[in-house]
């Protein structure tokens, strides 16, 4: 029986603290190093991708029903955040949590309606909600802007490294919560639902209840980051609706590696800085993104993290199961 | 009374368009049991084929039609083969894959022929007045064409042996082995057809509608919204959907804009999946 | 009769097919009953309506007199009454331990469970009584087929179920593995756990059980211990052209 006690003990649990805590480290100490503002906003956005694509992995990457309509939460509490900025004078710090309240809500409202679907019926009932929320975002140009969308909203900080700290810190929280709660037994029970949904019900598991939390809690994660994003920004348009910002983040997490928190941290990275550096290219740069994401699905279907932790085991002739 | 039968006369001409490419999509999702998000591209490459032929190299339209539509359709068994047969039990991970397909072919439009709309010459110009309501020659080709491909594609499923091997593969895959017919076959040729046929949709509306890099996505999900009002797997229902789809549109388009006919597929898909999992006009197959 | 559960009158159709008709049993804590009949007499549709998969078109299932007929699968888990499944699924990409872990998160285990014990610790000790405790790391997907069932009523076992149902748990199975699993209920029903195993396989069957019932086009034909049952003839022409063990 060796072995089960060093799986569950305190061991693993410091371990899995010291690597994010590294990476912590690391974001919090970078601007030490890193000074030029350009740099800084490139960060600030790949906090914020980070965010929108764990919390998209908390619910797809788990139940396996993939949400092609994540920029629903996004927006929604984007505007949310935008209008009660804009019209009562509200600061981010209320802003943000009430966009997240808003976004829970819609998290709601699409969880109890997607409750019996799956698969593809799943992924189009999602799809829906984000596009005819784009849709009423473009015709309605006295209330919500139209096509422009709404400006003037207060910036969230004075400097990009402002905005680089508050994403910074935001983000090592979300990190640090999903994954914690990922390794939880919420997040056991979630797999269990996405693996074999009938026989987790058939073991006394209340899944209509885990989805819909599920799905509430990435939605209100994703709902902050889009009312940070609007203030950081200064503004929003439909755009912060469209399916491509949906199908985005949906790559950056199965590029990374769906279904492990960490995977969507890698992804959105990558792809954040390769969209950048591409720029050049201009459209192209989806071209590569999409190329990536067909040769990831085909080759290596577990995304970068398990290329890389398949590598690091063969290396170090660690046997244990995966992190 | 013009507006009743512009409405009526567009309302078909858009359902014979959408039925041409849901029949596909339909056949697909009935037969492999897949969803293929890239559908939608070979309607794409369809236009964008058609432009390449007709405008740029000047083909005559009847050899550039042909040409078109067979490079999609090999494209489309293509995918199927490289792309699709490795991952056939995982759904999730070909929804991932084909939608990724059917953004890189947009990426891969906008880097060969650039953001604008690409206009294609109409095949034959001029237009008839029906019921004080002018519409094109190109329109009533395009309705006819989609017409006659969609009964054709009936009767290739109903009364030919390779098209009865292929709706026993849809019903009951096992079964079908046993009969000796080969469902990878059959997999790969009902993707070849779908795939032509919305490439042939594609050919014939782009002097209707310019060929732009984003035409891929609201042909896809509106088919999808066919496809579940009408039932996986079924052919007369994809009809009689695509063409209660095209009049509801219409009717919107009319009475409000084009902007809310837009959503009337978003919101159908939304409350038929709510209230009838199984879609309205289905045998009742398990969602 | 102290009855812990009573089906009475239950009936499903699908479409013109009448898959059952008018069942009734009473169980009593402790009981072991075998259900038996041909392929298709409908025996796994009356665990499925037992067990609130499938809704019955008339009649009701009373567990400890409460109706439980119109319940959702897992707040029937959550009463005691656990089953097991004929095509066995589980959690594939998880391990053991975590396949039988998950029922530990139930409402029911959560309350029963000692405070201080950690959920993979009840969760061992389960896998422990099937033999499957050197298992506990290795993914579902990996196990033979033997183990699988066992790790299959491992996970019905945490649930601590008042009453186990075994949908077919001997098909599929070698000689081997079958008497592995022969000993486990054996052992189980001595320690008193109620259970009903529907079985195609008589010989198996009938030598663990007390009370038999048998079904044929979905209405029961007869009941009572198992030497009865071999006897009964209407049973005997059911399973006619049949093999017989």
């Amino acid at each position: 029986m060796e072995g089960y006690e060093e799986l569950f003990g305190p061991r693993r649990f410091y371990r899995r603290l010291l690597g994010l805590g590294i990476f912590s480290a690391i974001v919090l100490l970078a601007p030490l190093v890193v000074e030029d503002p350009y740099y800084l906003e490139l960060l600030f956005l790949c906090h914020y991708y980070v965010i929108l694509a764990c919390s998209w992995d908390l619910l797809s990457g788990f139940t396996g029903n993939i949400n092609f309509g994540h920029a629903f939460f996004i927006a929604g509490a984007g505007y949310t955040g935008a209008l009660l900025n804009l019209n009562l004078g509200w600061q981010y710090w209320l802003t943000l949590p009430a966009g997240g309240i808003i976004a829970a809500l819609f998290g709601l409202l699409v969880g109890v309606v997607t409750l019996r679907l799956k698969g593809p019926y799943f992924a189009a009932v999602t799809f829906c909600f984000g596009a005819l929320l784009y849709k009423w975002f473009m015709v309605s140009s006295k209330s919500l802007g139209g096509e422009e969308g709404l400006s003037g909203v207060a910036s969230l900080s004075d400097s990009p490294l402002g905005n680089y700290y508050f994403s910074g810190i935001f983000m090592i929280a979300v990190v640090l919560g999903l994954y914690f709660l990922s390794k939880s037994s919420f997040g056991l029970i979630l797999r269990s639902i996405g693996e074999n949904e009938t026989a987790s019900e058939g073991s006394g598991i209340n899944t209509i209840y885990f989805k819909v939390v599920a799905f509430m809690i990435s939605a209100a994660i994703a709902g902050v980051a889009g009312a940070m994003y609007a203030h950081a920004q200064m503004h929003v348009g439909p755009e912060m609706a469209h399916d491509s910002l949906s199908a985005l983040v949906l790559m950056m997490a199965v590029v990374g590696g769906m279904g492990s928190i960490i995977g969507p941290i890698m992804g959105a990275y990558l792809l954040t800085m390769v969209n950048e550096s591409l720029r050049f290219m201009g459209e192209l740069r989806l071209l590569i993104y999409s190329g990536a994401v067909v040769a990831v699905i085909l080759f290596a279907p577990k995304g970068l993290l398990e290329i890389l932790s398949q590598g690091f085991r063969r290396v170090t002739g660690d046997r244990q199961k995966a992190v | 009374m013009t507006a009743l039968v512009s409405i009526f006369v567009l309302g078909t001409i858009w359902g014979a368009v959408y039925s041409l490419i849901a029949v596909g999509f339909t056949l697909i999702f009935g037969v492999a049991g897949i969803v293929n998000l890239s559908h939608g591209a070979f309607y794409m490459l369809g236009a964008y084929l058609a432009y390449t032929f007709m405008t740029l190299l000047n083909i005559n339209v009847p050899l550039s039609a042909l040409m078109a539509v067979a490079a999609v359709a090999l494209i489309g068994m293509a995918i199927d083969y490289l792309g699709i047969r490795p991952l056939r039990e995982r759904h999730a991970y070909v929804l991932i894959l084909t939608l990724a397909l059917a953004l890189f072919f947009q990426e891969l439009m906008y880097g060969i022929y650039g953001p604008y709309g690409k206009p294609v010459k109409s095949f034959v110009v001029g237009e008839i007045v029906l019921g004080g309501v002018y519409i094109s020659y190109q329109k009533l080709i395009t309705l006819f064409v989609a017409a006659a491909f969609v009964i054709l594609l009936w009767l290739f499923i109903k009364k030919t042996k390779t098209g009865k091997s292929i709706s026993a593969v849809a019903q009951n895959k096992d079964a079908a082995i046993l009969m000796g017919i080969q469902y990878e076959k059959a997999y790969r040729m009902t993707m070849g057809i779908s795939a032509g046929l919305a490439a042939i949709a594609g050919v014939f509306i782009s002097p209707i509608l310019e060929a732009v890099p984003t035409m891929w996505s609201f042909p896809l999900f509106k088919a999808f919204a066919i496809v579940i009002i009408g039932g996986l797997g079924s052919l007369e229902g994809a009809i009689i959907a695509s063409l209660l789809l095209g009049y509801s549109e219409t009717l919107v388009s009319f009475l409000f804009s084009a902007n809310y006919a837009d959503m009337v597929y978003l919101i159908a898909i939304i409350l038929v999946l709510v209230l009838r999992p199984t879609g309205i006009l289905s045998k009742g197959r398990r969602a | 009769m102290d009855a812990v559960l009573e089906i009475q009158g239950m009936s499903k159709a699908f479409g013109g097919l009448q898959a059952v008709k008018n069942f009734d049993l009473q169980v009593r804590k402790g009981d072991l009953i075998g259900i038996i009949g041909p392929n298709g007499a409908g025996k796994t549709t009356v665990f499925n309506m037992i067990t609130g998969f499938i809704r019955p078109d008339s009649g009701e299932v009373k567990f400890r007199g409460e109706n439980i007929t119109r319940l959702k699968p897992f707040e029937i888990v959550n009463r005691g009454l656990c089953r097991t499944f004929q095509l066995v699924d589980l959690f594939k990409e998880m391990t053991a331990l975590e396949n039988v872990m998950i029922p530990c998160f139930s409402h029911r285990v959560r309350q029963r469970r000692a405070q201080e014990e950690k959920p993979w610790k009840t969760a061992m000790k389960f896998l422990e009584e099937m033999g499957l405790a050197k298992r506990f790391n290795e993914y579902a997907k990996n196990l033979p087929f033997g183990e699988l069932r066992l790790l299959d009523i491992a996970r019905a076992m945490a649930t601590q179920p008042d009453i186990l149902l075994l949908d077919e748990p001997f098909s599929g199975l070698d000689v081997e593995d079958a008497s592995v699993l022969s000993a486990a209920i054996k052992q189980m029903h001595q320690k008193g756990q109620t259970m009903i195993i529907i079985e195609h396989r008589l010989r198996d069957l009938l030598k663990l059980v007390d009370r038999v019932v048998a079904i044929v086009f979905g209405e029961k034909i007869a009941e009572g211990n198992p030497q009865e049952i071999m006897n009964n003839p209407k049973v005997v022409n059911a399973y006619l052209g049949e093999r017989r063990d």
